[in-house]
């Protein structure tokens, strides 16, 4: 402490005074300080289902040649060469995306080589090689800093393998309610599961999450899109939300569909969607009828706007001539149409555009 | 009631003198910020006054015993459970706010709620009205059905340094009837521990607030901790209830602790020193329980009544970050410190916390 007077208060200056000389120590029944390590063990790997000889070193498999010499029992732990396993062809495109970021990967590489691996993948055997159930991540770590690799073998069917991925991928706390509702989706399909119950056994979760999430997938086919490509994009409770408004207002879809658009800005809250989506159909039947004149007149009339939702010009399609209308006084005209053909000398050949429609 | 605005929030960062105190710095104030900014810690270029962050302090910590911490070896962090049987005595308030300076003295903390009132989440501003919290109660249950037991699930970050993290509890904890009939239950917390192994070693010390009376939840709890630290109030009902903790910790050092027993830490709270009876008993407790007594008394202190809000539990935090020059918050921090010392709190290796964002579940809380 850098400053005593600011320090803690002290029992001895409560006591100074009033401790009798020579007062008898206070017996001490329990220890008042720790009489072991700390620190738990974490234990070295999870023990195998059949009784193993306790100081049986691991097979090693080298390469393919060798890996047929060894019986591999079910449930045991040896160490591979991450060369010899393959990737699980059950594993969704949805997650490699985002969990193989290679700065997580070699984060994780670094922590394997100071710390070891501490928790072994899970892989079945498939002819000589091996098929991953579990562990994508450490397995391209530990190839990033070539090394062997602990892995507990199991012996799975594709059925069961497909089922193992799911069950595993499922406990991860990045899979967004999103992600699961359509695992869950999988697994009704695929009859792994027979009822919403079944699933939620399955998945160790509520019967009452595995409906709702199952209902966002009842959403409309804007929206659905739209978490295709951000699946983090709604929770449950606002795609709750937006179900109540599409039953609500059936006619109004993109408007509840740029509501939930919406959520991918900064700041932007659940609570705030029912207003807003109520304010813009509100909006929208007051200037409706010049609004479908327009429309009706020229359907090839874009509004291109800027970050702050603000129209920042108007595009125009008559025939085979396009008007372009800056509003912003800030903005200079010339340095636009500039700006535009060199777009279009640059990028855009005649060739290009051929097999685009409209 | 809107939890996503506070949760995960950023921690409040303590000034320079702090952070030298923390890191038990001693040279100038010059040489601590060249200190920081070889750790890599950003400083503000106009003339304001820097905030370090938990994390900061984390990167400056390691940067300066880079050596003692590459020699850590791989095993998993301490185990800090507060308890008495008496309520009302201040574990709760002492959990979260050991657990904010903890975190701001650069240490990776858990807290978890052994409390059925969840009033450690509440305490932390963490809204526990809601249907999918999943508590420790769950948790050990899923260890001993064997499933896997979710604890990533469970997890709500509290700073967004990832330097403060809480698995909350709600009334369903009070269900634990299957622990009646769950063989070996006093090890389900080891157990959980060792088989989310991963988990768990990404932390330096993980701190439970136990529920008040003899719950089945404690047992487990208590049988995975080096020490138990009793929090006491220097008045006659509390000191009493240290003899059920006593019996408690009997029990458990004659059975699944009798090769290490547990020991046993008092820390004395709600002082009031004008009130001669406190005085008194101050006097009784360190007559009797001398040798487990930590040197530092927490004061009563007016600020502690202040962490919450009854209305507005997204607004609730531990004293430490709401007023931390305050005496309460002094004492706090005398108290942190030597516990770090005594239960041997060690920075552990492995790559920083990354940031966090709200989660979904977070965002669950938001009235439609």
């Amino acid at each position: 402490m850098t400053n005593p007077r600011r320090d803690g208060y002290k029992v001895s200056g409560v006591l100074a005074s009033r401790q009798p000389e020579g007062a008898p120590a206070a017996p001490t029944e329990f220890p008042t300080a720790p009489t072991g390590p700390v620190l738990l063990a974490i234990p070295p790997a999870p023990a195998p289902a059949a009784p193993a000889p306790a100081a049986a070193p691991l097979p090693v498999v080298r390469d393919q040649v060798h890996s047929a010499e060894w019986e591999l029992v079910d449930g045991q732990v040896i160490e591979l060469d991450p060369d010899l396993i393959d990737d699980s062809p059950f594993q969704g495109e949805a997650e490699e995306g985002q969990r193989y970021d290679p700065a997580g990967i070699s984060e994780l590489a670094q922590t394997i080589a100071s710390e070891g691996q501490l928790s072994p993948i899970k892989v079945r055997r498939i002819g000589k090689r091996f098929e991953l159930i579990a562990g994508h991540r450490r397995l391209r770590a530990v190839r990033m800093i070539k090394r062997k690799i602990l892995a507990i073998i199991y012996t799975l069917d594709d059925k069961s393998a497909e089922r193992a991925v799911m069950v595993d991928n499922e406990g991860r706390q990045e899979k967004t309610d999103y992600q699961r509702a359509k695992l869950y989706r999988r697994a009704l399909d695929q009859a792994y599961a027979k009822t919403q119950n079944d699933v939620a056994a399955m998945f160790a979760t509520k019967a009452a999450l595995v409906s709702r999430r199952l209902k966002m997938l009842t959403l409309p086919p804007q929206i659905l899109a739209l978490l295709e490509t951000t699946p983090n994009l709604l929770s449950l409770t606002t795609a709750d939300i937006l179900l109540s408004l599409v039953a609500q207002y059936p006619d109004h879809l993109d408007i509840i569909a740029q509501a939930a658009a919406r959520q991918s800005e900064p700041g932007a809250t659940a609570a705030s969607i029912k207003p807003w989506v109520a304010q813009m159909i509100a909006a929208k039947s007051l200037s409706a009828p010049s609004q479908s004149k327009a429309n009706s007149k020229d359907m090839n009339t874009r509004v291109i706007t800027d970050a702050s939702k603000r129209s920042a010009y108007t595009a125009r399609l008559k025939g085979r001539v396009i008007t372009l209308r800056v509003h912003s006084d800030e903005v200079d005209a010339s340095t636009v149409l500039e700006r535009v053909s060199e777009f279009l000398e640059r990028s855009v050949t005649p060739e290009t555009l051929k097999t685009e429609t409209q | 009631m809107n939890s996503t605005n506070h949760i995960p929030r950023r921690p409040a960062g303590v000034r320079l003198k702090a952070a030298k105190e923390f890191l038990g710095y001693v040279d100038t104030d010059k040489q601590f910020r060249e200190l920081a900014r070889a750790a890599g810690v950003e400083l503000p270029t106009n003339n304001t006054h820097k905030l370090y962050l938990p994390s900061e302090i984390r990167k400056i910590r390691r940067h300066r015993f880079a050596d003692i911490i590459a020699a850590t070896l791989p095993s998993l962090p301490p185990v800090m459970p507060a308890r008495i049987t008496k309520g009302g005595t201040g574990k709760t308030t002492f959990v979260g706010n050991v657990g904010a300076a903890t975190a701001h003295m650069g240490y990776r903390v858990l807290l978890i709620e052994g409390d059925a009132q969840g009033s450690l989440s509440e305490q932390m501003g963490y809204d526990i009205d809601r249907d999918d919290l999943i508590h420790l109660g769950h948790l050990l249950e899923n260890v001993r059905a064997g499933r896997p037991s979710r604890i990533r699930d469970a997890v709500v970050p509290i700073y967004d340094d990832g330097m403060l993290d809480l698995i909350p509890g709600d009334i369903t904890m009070a269900d634990e009837g299957w622990l009646l009939t769950a063989v070996g239950r006093e090890s389900l917390f080891v157990r959980l521990m060792q088989e989310e192994a991963d988990f768990f070693s990404q932390y330096d010390l993980v701190i439970v607030d136990c529920a008040p009376g003899t719950t089945m939840l404690a047992g487990p709890i208590m049988t995975a901790a080096p020490l138990v630290t009793a929090i006491v109030m220097p008045e006659p009902q509390s000191v009493r209830a240290l003899k059920g903790l006593k019996s408690n910790l009997k029990e458990l050092n004659a059975s699944v602790r009798a090769h290490q027993p547990i020991g046993m830490h008092i820390i004395v709270n709600g002082f009031n020193a004008p009130f001669k009876p406190h005085v008194d008993n101050l006097e009784k407790l360190a007559r009797d329980y001398g040798p487990y007594l930590n040197n530092t008394i927490v004061r009563s202190y007016v600020g502690f009544k202040r962490e919450m809000d009854p209305d507005d539990v997204s607004t609730a935090m531990p004293l430490f970050e709401r007023e931390p020059l305050s005496p309460g918050a002094r004492d706090i921090v005398a108290v942190a410190s030597s516990l770090l010392t005594l239960y041997g709190v060690r920075l552990r290796s492995g790559p920083m916390p990354k940031p966090k964002q709200a989660t979904d579940d977070d965002l669950a809380a938001v009235p439609a």
